[in-house]
Parts: C-alpha cells; sequence; structure tokens
C-alpha cells in the first residue's frame, strides 16, 4: 500500500508542477474566446475546468478544485443560456484565484 | 466464479489515466481518450468491464454507451461510470442509460479496485441466475 501512496504522491508532486501550464493554456483559450467566440472553444474550456475540478480533487487539491468548479459552473451556464458573454471580471478573478492556489 | 480481469477504460484526462494504472495495477488495463477510440479498441480486445468518464471530446460516455446498446455483441457489456458530474439527476441519467454503476471524482485510488471488483461481483452472480 505505501508503495502505491508513494507513486501517488510523485504524480500529484508532477501534476502541480505542471500546473501552471495548465493555467497557460486555460488562458490562452480565453483570450482566443474574447476576440472570436466559437462554441467549440467555449466547450473545450468548460471541459477542460471540468477536468481540473475532478482532478485535482482526487489528487486531494480541494481549493483548486473548488475554483475550478466555479469556473465550470460560470461557463457552463453560459453554455446552458447560449450566452457568448460571459463575465469578463469573474472569470479573469477565477483565473489569477487558480494559478494562485497553485503555488 | 469469473474473475475480473480486463477493464477498457475510456477517459481523455492523463492525470486520471495515470492514477487509475496504479489503482489497478493488478488488472489488464487499456486506455483510451475518447468514445470513438474506445469503439475501435473493442474490436480488438474484450474487457470484462468498462469505465467510462462522462465528459470527452468527439463521443462522450452516454454517446458511447448508447451507441454500445446498439450493437448485440456489446449491448451486455458492463459499463461503470467514473465522473465529477456527481449531482443526483445526472447519476439517474446514466444508470438509465443502463450502466451499471456511477462513481464519483473524486475517488480513493486504494479502494477503486475493491470497489470495481465488488460491482463486477454483484452483476456476474445477478447475470448467472437470470441464466438458471
Amino acid at each position: 500500500m505505501s508503495d502505491i501512496n508513494e507513486k501517488l504522491a510523485r504524480l500529484k508532486q508532477d501534476y502541480l508542477k505542471r500546473f501552471p501550464q495548465k493555467i497557460d493554456e486555460i488562458e490562452g483559450i480565453w483570450k482566443e474566446l474574447e476576440i472570436n467566440w466559437s462554441l467549440e472553444k467555449m466547450t473545450a474550456l468548460q471541459r477542460m475546468a471540468h477536468n481540473i475540478r475532478g482532478t485535482s480533487a482526487t489528487y486531494g487539491c480541494m481549493t483548486i478544485s473548488d475554483i475550478a468548479s466555479q469556473i465550470e459552473i460560470l461557463l457552463k451556464t453560459n453554455l446552458e443560456a447560449s450566452q457568448k458573454q460571459v463575465d469578463k471580471e469573474m472569470m479573469e478573478h477565477l483565473l489569477k484565484k487558480l494559478r494562485e492556489s497553485s503555488v | 466464479m469469473k474473475p475480473l480481469k480486463t477493464i477498457l477504460v475510456a477517459e481523455d484526462e492523463l492525470d486520471i489515466q495515470m492514477i487509475i494504472d496504479i489503482a489497478l495495477e493488478d488488472l489488464e488495463v487499456h486506455f483510451c481518450q475518447t468514445g470513438k477510440e474506445a469503439l475501435n479498441k473493442l474490436q480488438h480486445i474484450t474487457p470484462d468491464l468498462l469505465l467510462l468518464d462522462v465528459m470527452m471530446p468527439e463521443m462522450d460516455g452516454p454517446q458511447l454507451l448508447k451507441e454500445l446498446s446498439k450493437i448485440e455483441k456489446y449491448a451486455t457489456l458492463p459499463a461503470i461510470f467514473l465522473t465529477a458530474k456527481g449531482e443526483p439527476k445526472e447519476i439517474d441519467h446514466l444508470l438509465d442509460l443502463g450502466a451499471l454503476a456511477v462513481l464519483t471524482k473524486p475517488f480513493s485510488p486504494l479502494t477503486l479496485g475493491k470497489q470495481l471488483n465488488a460491482l463486477w461481483q454483484a452483476h456476474t452472480q445477478k447475470s448467472a441466475m437470470v441464466n438458471i
């Protein structure tokens, strides 16, 4: 069992090391969306937030998971209402919090 | 009783794939990242069980299960969802599609194998009783 725990601890460490790149990727798509909105990109962004929510929680990183969940809900609400305008201020606030939470 | 040996996991998040790989190291586990890939993979392997993510690109987990239910040889293949969408309405929907069970993320890698084994044993016992 300790072997499994050690392997999981190494995976978690690696995940957190790679995490800033994930945020860069999300911010990149977010910037593209601001310039040119597309349903495909919006859906991809929601899926990325959704994946971070599930994966970080499985690693026990609950703060990251909670913030990712808020981003997912924000995007999902817009997608369901077929609204192209996401609350920019809120989104940028959450992305900032997400970056801070992984440090 | 036939033991659980082979699982096909459809999950687009590579970290979750790696966690599952560690959690199920005693089993033969095949991975793919989309429902479409899973359909292709099923032409080459015969898993005992499917472990499916819900949100995946190209073809998501529920769409995959619907496709499989139309194909006779896959229609009874037991499928378990592993999802971060843990709302009761969502879980009911997945069970209505014919899923054997719905496990939610976060999950414990230390108990995932036992959970899947227990669900598999219950499923095979039930199937054996139906066939008597």
